[in-house]
């Protein structure tokens, strides 16, 4: 038997290069052995591979190896053919097509590699694998993506709620608004600038309840209108305001200017209270707020007769006392005076505070048997008469029956059976003469009566019926002059009224119509500045106060400014408490009358406030406040 | 029609390499830093009221001047695409930007008045940082890589490594010939499973784990070393197969390092370009928004 070993190769263009190779053998091995008859030169063909057969009329292949062999897709490790078949063999990348040549015994085993070697990397590879295209989105593809998350959450959304969802209506529960919140990202919290102020926190969630329009800023009227600020009134007259102020750099002319021009206009709300700079940051504290005006005002307002002042620390005059010139009932005359020019206070009152507060005094000894009864010391001390109001800050005014009565009583008679002690009513004059005349008349009665039961029998006739009656009116003649003395007494040195009273003497030196001179007492010597007592509670009140060695009421007990500048000075102190113009003063309002309008009144017209019967003060400022609206331009 | 006569000097300066970080004896870095120290010690001397932020005069003027710097940074990207010469080169408009984009580091800062939140602000703040600071890295890479790129490959283009890579693989395909089954089918993995690269971090490591040359390499290796007998069996076809698949190691290790550094020359933009577009977005909806609610 020969077989012919056809080996086909094909050019590139095509061409088939055919070789043959006759082998005279029975069987033909297959494999990738060089000492194979068919040399198939390929990784995926076994060494020894297969064996081709021939027998009779018929043709085997038998897999010699562990690796089969295909025939028109299937594999097998063994097949048969007859002569008159061609069978295709599929090896690896070869393929044997084994056949009998026609007019000739040769069984022919032509082979060709029907799969081309390819190499593992192609050059058009390069890409893919050294850059990193192939890897990682494309750059102007994400760079879409972004642009357009950009423009759709930052831009879109936001524009999309302030249009549809208008919250205008502040009056519209924020809890409501939170419920139908969708999304996150809306022009409220996406777009808010910075952090709001502590009071504007629940606004937060509301752009739309200040910034009515796009584009526009936000106007005084928002501010003062939808029942925030409707009842806040400017420092001054906006026009005194504006000629007030410094001039201007020509640079900070340019800003002012330039904030015109795009719709940012001077002496708005807005133009100091700056939102969205944090908790505190709404309200400006600086001193220069106050000084770019206050300082050298009257060189530019001429018609101010407020005192120029500048920094705490350098050019704040001393404190102007307002005390009582003349007192009066219902209209005391005060008047401003600095405490450099030693003012006194005619409160039409004698009080010496040295004599209270002497260490072994005779107050200290008359003491002793109060103690119980009033939870006194050893000593009287300012609190036993000076009590602090609910707010800390200031006193409550002195009541003589509250304060002065715990130790002056207005006691003049003791009924000795009941102990009731009969009482004079303090603050009214007439009333007192009256109630005493009134109580000697009476006794002088009962006397009468009981003088007429101890006599024993009534005599009969006139002369003892005038006796009688000469009696009766003896014995009210007597208790009259009785009365008038005790009267004149109690109105006269060592009374228990001239102590502490200036006394209207009675025009009839025969007459007791005694009066008592106007009292008025400053409830606060400085009703333009706010003190907190309070917050100086490390302090003894002596400290600053002296009343220890002050003997006369008409001293007028206030520290001076070198007295606060022991501990405080201006805001850009680093050794001291750092204190500006507002830790002191206000800038609106409501009540502050002086400080929203410049008051035009005459010097002297000042009007003390009538007093009040309600002495449950609430708030010292308020108080301060209710005090500088009365005595609006008394300086 | 006259035409300028470039200037000599100038001429010759670009004609020699001269880095554009070191263009013109570092002129933009020199104008940067000028910028920057004045705008801290402006930020020192201007007192605003009640503190420092975007909505001051002065923050208002840093933020048009960085807004303004954004946007002439990002037309590098369409003024590379044309080329010109002198004071206005590419070389020029690239050291500008590198120095000017960093200036805005100190700029934008200011301008924030360190005010941050969770807001279109804070972002648009945010992106600009991402995109200074990939940019930084593309410096960093720019400078340092190209050298130990070149030094890696050896006059060798990546087409040559492809080239390479599949000529040992059929020198491979070769010497495994004679090689019995249980050693093809190692070097047969060798051949087609070996993953020259992978993912972001594969490429960014310079290695591949599980590679199947090494593998292939390393296991005929202990044939060698662990049994005599197979040597004698296998005889020289094993050792040229080994020393052959020890090339390709080597040519691999060269290749993966080389698309390590070609990663790191590369990846900064795929962050630096697309930022720079987000950055855009937030910033026109940043500034949207403040004359929204003006």
């Amino acid at each position: 038997m020969t077989f012919i070993i056809r080996k086909i190769r094909r050019r590139p263009n095509g061409q088939e290069v055919v070789r043959d190779q006759p082998v005279l053998k029975s069987e033909l091995t297959v494999g990738r052995a060089t000492d194979c008859d068919i040399y198939l030169p390929d990784l995926r063909v076994s060494l020894n591979h297969a064996q081709i057969e021939a027998a009779g009329t018929s043709i085997r292949v038998v897999a010699t190896s562990d690796r089969p062999v295909q025939v028109k897709n299937k594999l097998g490790n063994r097949f048969v053919f007859s002569h008159k078949d061609q069978a295709e063999v599929e090896i690896g990348p070869y393929q044997l097509k084994i056949y009998k040549e026609e007019g000739s015994d040769s069984i022919v085993v032509a082979t060709e590699r029907i799969e081309e070697k390819t190499p593992t990397l192609q050059p058009e590879d390069e890409s893919k694998l050294f850059s990193l295209k192939k890897t990682l989105p494309g750059k102007r593809s994400s760079a879409w993506f972004l642009t357009v998350l950009a423009v759709a959450g930052s831009i879109f959304v936001p524009l999309y709620y302030f249009y549809t969802d208008r919250k205008a209506d502040v009056a519209e529960p924020i809890q409501t608004r939170a419920d139908q919140e969708l999304i996150g990202i809306r022009s409220d919290q996406w777009w808010l600038s910075g952090e709001m102020s502590t009071a504007h926190t629940s606004l937060a969630d509301n752009c739309n309840s200040c910034h009515l329009n796009a584009f526009e800023s936000v106007k005084d009227e928002t501010c003062l209108s939808s029942g925030c600020h409707d009842s806040l009134r400017n420092h001054a007259d906006t026009t005194d305001l504006k000629t007030a102020r410094e001039p201007l750099s020509p640079f900070g002319m340019m800003l002012r200017q330039t904030a015109d021009f795009v719709g940012k206009a001077d002496m708005r709300c807005a133009s100091c209270h700056l939102e969205h700079n944090g908790r505190d940051g709404i309200i400006l504290t600086t001193e220069s707020l106050c000084g770019d005006c206050h300082n050298e005002m009257d060189t530019r307002l001429a018609d101010t007769d407020l005192i120029n002042v500048g920094y705490f620390d350098k050019d704040h005059p001393n404190f102007r006392a307002t005390v009582v010139v003349e007192p009066d009932r219902q209209n005391p005359l005060t008047r401003r005076v600095s405490l450099d020019e030693n003012p006194t206070s005619n409160s039409g009152l004698k009080f010496p505070h040295d004599i209270h507060m002497e260490a072994g005094g005779a107050v200290e000894n008359d003491l002793e048997g109060l103690a119980d009864t009033y939870g006194f010391g050893e000593k009287l001390v300012c609190e036993d008469c000076h009590k602090a109001n609910t707010a800390g800050a200031l006193f409550l005014p002195i009541q003589m029956e509250k304060h002065c009565g715990m130790c002056h009583s207005l006691g003049f008679d003791k009924d000795p059976e009941t102990g009731y002690v009969r009482t004079l009513r303090h603050g009214e004059p007439e009333d007192v003469v009256a109630s005493m005349r009134d109580f000697y008349n009476s006794t002088a009665a009962v006397l009468f009566e009981s003088s007429n039961e101890v006599g024993g029998r009534r005599r009969p006739g006139d002369v003892a019926r005038l006796r009688q009656d000469r009696r009766l009116v003896d014995a009210l003649v007597g208790a009259d002059e009785r009365s008038n003395d005790k009267i004149r007494e109690i109105f006269n040195e060592g009374g228990a009224c001239f102590d502490c009273h200036t006394i209207v003497q009675p025009s009839d030196p025969e007459s007791v119509d005694y009066n008592i001179s106007p009292v008025s007492v400053e409830e606060t010597f400085m009703p333009k500045a706010i003190f907190h007592h309070d917050s100086h509670d490390n302090m003894d009140c002596v400290d600053c106060h002296d009343a220890e060695t002050s003997g006369e009421a008409s001293d007028v007990l206030m520290p001076g400014i070198d007295n606060c500048l022991d501990c405080h000075r201006g805001e850009t102190t680093v050794n001291f408490i750092p204190s500006n113009c507002l830790m002191c003063h206000e800038y609106h309002d409501e009540d502050h009358v002086p400080f929203m309008t410049p008051a035009k009144t005459s010097r002297h017209a000042a009007l003390w406030p009538s007093r009040k019967n309600d002495t449950a003060d609430n708030s010292a400022i308020a108080a301060a406040m209710e005090l500088s609206t009365t005595i609006a331009g008394g300086k | 029609m006259a035409r300028t006569k470039p200037n000599r000097k100038t001429h010759r300066d670009d004609a020699q390499h001269v880095s554009f970080l070191r263009h013109r004896n570092f002129r933009y870095l020199k104008l940067a830093m000028l910028i920057s120290i004045v705008a801290i010690i402006a930020y020192f001397f201007v007192d605003p009221t009640p503190r420092h932020n975007g909505g001051t005069w002065y923050g208002y003027t840093l933020g048009t001047i960085g807004a303004g710097l954004i946007v002439w940074l990002t037309l590098l990207g369409i003024r590379k695409r044309a080329i010109t010469q002198g004071a206005w080169s590419l070389k020029a408009w690239t050291s500008a930007h590198v120095y000017l984009g960093l200036s805005l580091l100190v700029i934008a800062t200011l301008h924030t008045g360190f005010q941050f939140g969770w807001n279109v602000h804070t972002l648009a703040y945010t992106l600009m940082m991402i995109v200074i600071i990939s940019g930084a890295f593309g410096i960093y890479f720019y400078s340092n890589v190209p050298r130990m790129m070149s030094e890696n490959r050896a006059d060798n283009t990546q087409q040559e490594m492809i080239a390479e890579l599949n000529a040992i693989d059929a020198q491979l395909e070769d010497a495994a010939r004679p090689l019995s089954a249980q050693y093809v089918s190692e070097v047969q993995r060798a051949i087609n499973d070996t993953k020259i690269t992978g993912g972001l971090f594969t490429r960014l490591s310079g290695r591949v784990n599980k590679c199947a040359s090494m593998r292939a390499l390393s296991r005929l290796r202990a044939v060698t070393e662990g049994s005599t007998t197979s040597v004698d069996e296998a005889g020289e076809d094993l050792g040229s197969v080994i020393s052959i698949l020890d090339r390709k190691s080597v040519m691999l290790n060269r290749v993966r390092r080389h698309i390590r550094y070609k990663t790191l020359l590369e990846l900064w933009l795929y962050v630096h370009v697309p930022f720079t577009i987000f950055l855009l977005g937030a910033l026109t909806a940043h500034i949207l928004s403040v004359f929204f609610y003006w």
